[in-house]
């Protein structure tokens, strides 16, 4: 009673700028829709199982004779031949989701680096050498961008929710990550991964530009 | 062979193989791999050669549990070791399915 009085209201805080569930470029767009799926069907299976378990409560009696029979349908078919389809269906898309997020070569990918740091983010561009910003990454509109993650302290997390999933600062280790935004605007990101007494504060913004504005952000001509 | 034996051999190979399969992917991915001379192409035909030798071990491992030299003298034991294998050998193929199916060191 608590929990489901409490929860829609804890839900309502929640902003769209941070949920992964608005996502805003191709990677968000997969990872919420397997998230959808799973959370339907999830929901019909809790469904089914609540079913069977008042028509179980309905029925009531003792054995019966038709009770192995029973055990072969209820335990053999329900019990492993569903659950191992659902489960198997599953991996099988998140693998297949899993590729189309890898950071593949390709015409127009756009590269930047990102270094963590307690508490701090700070990007540079090889596309413009000796290009640093502190706590917003620039990134052109519409093309993919594979962001060089690392870390000069501790492990921290990387995550742009309405852009991509999360992916590991390391230090001494380089993670690629691929984001993409749909349209220019800013986005949310985070640290999220908790990182010491400073953690609430770790986060930046991901400004995507339109294709005048990346030129004059790359030439130098916007701050 | 002991009882606990039959019953907990092959969930521990299965445990093992992952470790030792995925553990094998990270030094493939690793700089060394490659400063080492050798290829990726070569490092994904020794992850599929170690997932291959993994599923052999455990259908051996189902097979040998039925022989009467290493089988239990109790029923529930035999019953028992024989479904444990099984699952060890469908945990051992969906979980070194991604070794081969999927991208690797990307």
């Amino acid at each position: 009673m608590v929990i489901g009085g409490t929860t829609p209201l804890m839900l309502a805080g929640c902003e769209d700028r941070l949920s992964a569930l608005h996502p805003a470029g191709p990677a968000a767009a997969l990872i919420a829709t397997l998230w959808w799926v799973m959370l339907a069907g999830a929901a019909a299976i809790l469904v089914l199982v609540l079913v069977l378990l008042a028509l179980a409560f309905r029925r009531g009696g003792g054995p019966s004779a038709g009770d192995s029979r029973g055990e072969a349908v209820w335990i053999k078919g329900l019990g492993l031949g569903f659950t191992m389809t659902v489960l198997a269906a599953l991996t099988a898309w998140g693998l297949w989701i899993g590729e189309r997020l890898l950071p593949r070569p390709g015409p127009g990918v756009v590269a930047v680096e990102a270094q963590g740091r307690q508490w701090a983010w700070r990007f540079t561009y090889p596309d413009a050498p000796g290009r640093v910003t502190e706590g917003a990454l620039h990134i052109p509109a519409g093309r993919p961008v594979d962001v060089r993650i690392t870390s000069a302290d501790v492990i921290h997390s990387f995550w742009v929710p309405r852009l991509a999933g999360k992916l590991d600062a390391i230090p001494g280790h380089v993670n690629v990550l691929r984001i993409q935004a749909w349209a220019p605007g800013e986005y949310a990101g985070l640290g999220a991964e908790f990182n010491g007494p400073g953690y609430r504060r770790h986060h930046f913004t991901v400004v995507a530009h339109d294709a005048a504005a990346w030129d004059a952000f790359l030439a130098g001509e916007t701050p | 062979m002991s009882d606990i034996l039959r019953l907990s051999l092959p969930l521990t190979v299965w445990i093992a193989a992952f470790s030792a399969v995925y553990g094998l992917e990270g030094v493939v991915c690793s700089d060394r791999w490659t400063g080492a001379g050798l290829t990726l192409g070569q490092g994904r035909a020794a992850l599929v050669a170690a997932g291959a030798l993994a599923i052999a071990l455990q259908l051996a491992l189902l097979a040998g549990l039925r022989l009467p030299r290493f089988a239990s003298a109790l029923p529930w034991v035999q019953r028992t070791a024989a479904i444990l294998a099984g699952v060890a050998l469908v945990a051992t193929v969906w979980s070194l399915v991604p070794v081969v199916a999927t991208s690797l060191c990307l």
